[in-house]
């Protein structure tokens, strides 16, 4: 039975994204927990997460990513979620200005509903397709700063910086927390390298 | 089933489909294989929706609805897993599912788009041309879908509660282990009448032809808690393994069976995508035949959840006047107001005991003031005591005004 399986991990984080619909936001989740890139995918309805264990600093970080559903009459029910994120990552789409403009808008919806010592991490997805891009690198640089958050560009379609925003926040957040985010030694899990349910969309 | 017997279900399908009663085709479709194929749902689901008495306003072309940014934005994420097509087809595709559900949308005041309505108007694309997709989606929309078209979800969440509550009586040991988890892992199932989780077209039309044939929007809850029931042994071996425990031995699972938050997160999840991973087309018609008959054992007007539901609720109004949409909405909006009041007054219980206890404090202070100027005259440290009792009136204010301005909303 599982109580014999051994603990693969030595700390757990819960990290969250949301952004406008359309955004790329289960394309990013998808990338960085199976390295896989579907371009015509399903829309989100609702709440869901995948796990993927990576390792930093020598030590094997269980992350439980949330997606949401980026439609605003979800949004009472996924603000829900926020409380328990220990990371969030803000995501628009670099070819779709709205997207940008509405981050300020989440930016404070988040505020709002996550704890106040909530890492946050701005991410301009689809960055490799220049022909159709409405908001530069330069533009999320300076709103990155006035909102002080973390930043960069990023591409769920060629892979670009996927891993490194995951990493990046991963280790703001250890940096924050340290020894806080230790799993307590009688709570046995699974190796959930990949997905929890073999997800791919939701 | 075999060649013979499918012509010989051919045959008796259209016989019945001659006659005016529909309820020998609404058995019939409930056999094995269903309505059979997508020529003869196009003729069948119409006759179950009764189209032939049905008269939507006429549909106004080019006109957009206000949600249509949305709309785009999820058609451009439509026919995903069927069908396989060209690029060309494909663009057509979705142009008549846009012109669809605009029209679908603008025909009615009163109903928002919500996602996960793409993924049932693109079924009625498939099957239907452009006239019989607006007739079957106007009135499959105030029939099956109009509660979850207010503007806002909380109708919608207020149902799903239907799922738990049936848990509960078709199967006790399975309730005892997710009956306390938030039933949002059905709400895309439930939204989008499993359109947006069945990944096989065939499999959602057979799920299709037991819905329409109960004409009953609630059928689709006793679908997704039959789905549950019949995989109850390999959702808790799952479980078993995401959660370290042994819920698949029988003395584990009772009432108290306590959760931490991380247990209920991996619940939600293996839930919240349990159809799309898991569910098998060849189990379906054992399923939906369970479901049938979990509806005559615990028919849902005997369920305290629809009985707490709005009477203008799909699921309790049998009317399908659409003025029903417009009076929905304005009982939520109060609903909502009041709940905001009464959130307020919870906030500011702090607020109150502070206001009572100053009260008390403002007539002890007013004695001793009393006492000390009788006495002694006014000395500058009395100074002190007037401000706090100035301090417990501004409170005390601000918190009626609180929800003196909540109610004025």
């Amino acid at each position: 039975m599982s109580a014999n399986r051994a603990k693969t991990f030595d700390k757990t984080m819960k990290l969250l994204l949301v952004g406008d619909s359309g955004v790329g936001k289960s394309c990013l989740l998808l990338r960085f927990v199976d390295d896989k890139f579907n371009p015509s995918f399903i829309t989100t309805i609702g709440i869901d997460f995948k796990i993927k264990t990576i390792e930093l600093n020598g030590s094997k970080i269980k992350l439980q990513v949330w997606d949401t559903a980026g439609q605003e009459r979800f949004r009472t029910i996924t603000t829900a979620y926020y409380r328990g994120a220990m990371g969030i990552i803000i995501v628009y789409d670099v070819c779709d200005e709205n997207s940008f403009e509405s981050v300020k808008k989440w930016y404070q919806t988040v505020n709002q509903h996550a704890k106040d010592e909530a890492q946050l991490f701005l991410v301009g997805n689809k960055c490799d397709d220049t022909e159709s891009r409405q908001v530069s690198e330069k533009q999320g640089e300076l709103l990155a700063e006035e909102l002080n958050v973390p930043f960069m560009e990023a591409s769920a379609k060629s892979g670009l910086n996927v891993n490194e925003v995951f990493y990046k926040l991963a280790s703001l957040i250890l940096e924050k927390n340290g020894d806080d985010l230790a799993v307590p030694t009688d709570k046995l899990n699974v190796n959930q390298q990949g997905s929890a349910t073999g997800s791919s969309c939701c | 089933m075999t060649t013979e017997s499918e012509s010989l279900k051919l045959k008796s399908l259209h016989k019945v489909l001659e006659s005016q009663d529909t309820a020998p085709l609404r058995y019939l479709v409930t056999t094995r294989s269903g309505a059979m194929n997508s020529e003869q749902r196009s003729v069948i689901w119409p006759k179950l929706l009764g189209l032939d008495s049905w008269n939507p306003p006429p549909p106004l072309p080019h006109l957009k609805h206000e949600d249509h940014e949305q709309i785009t934005k999820d058609i451009e994420r439509s026919f995903v897993f069927y069908p396989k097509t060209n690029p060309d087809e494909m663009l057509r595709l979705r142009q008549r599912l846009d012109n669809l559900i605009n029209e679908t949308l603008c025909a009615y005041p009163g109903l928002n788009y919500y996602q996960g309505y793409h993924d049932v108007a693109s079924i009625a694309v498939l099957i239907f041309d452009d006239v019989m997709a607006y007739k079957f989606m106007t009135k499959l929309t105030l029939m099956y879908l109009r509660d979850h078209m207010l503007p806002d979800i909380e109708s919608t969440v207020r149902e799903l509660k239907l799922i738990p509550e049936l848990l509960s009586l078709v199967d006790p040991k399975l309730h005892a282990l997710i009956g306390s988890i938030e039933p949002l892992y059905a709400l895309s199932s439930m939204i989008s009448l499993f359109a947006h989780d069945i990944a096989d077209f065939n499999g959602l039309c057979l799920v299709w032809d037991f819905i329409l044939a109960q004409n009953s929007a609630v059928s689709a809850y006793y679908i997704y808690v039959a789905v549950l029931v019949f995989y109850k042994d390999d959702i808790l071996n799952d479980l078993d393994d995401l959660l370290g425990k042994s819920f698949t031995s029988d003395d584990t699972l009772t009432e108290e069976t306590e959760l931490n938050l991380s247990d209920r997160d991996l619940i939600h999840v293996t839930l919240n995508n349990w159809i799309s991973h898991n569910l098998k087309c060849s189990h379906l018609f054992e399923i939906l035949k369970n479901a049938m008959r979990y509806m005559s054992d615990f028919p849902h007007e005997t369920l305290q959840t629809t009985k707490g539901l709005s009477r203008y609720s799909m699921l309790r109004a049998s009317s399908l006047d659409p003025e029903l949409i417009l009076l929905h909405t304005s009982e939520q909006k109060r609903y909502l107001k009041r709940s905001r009041v009464s959130k307020a007054l919870v906030s500011h219980h702090k607020t109150l005991s502070l206001v009572i206890k100053c009260s008390i404090g403002i007539g002890v202070a007013g004695l001793v003031l009393k006492y000390s100027l009788g006495s002694s005259g006014f000395r500058p440290r009395h100074l002190g005591v007037v401000h706090a009792a100035s301090r417990c009136i501004s409170s005390a204010q601000g918190f009626f005004e609180t929800v003196f301005n909540g109610f004025a909303e």
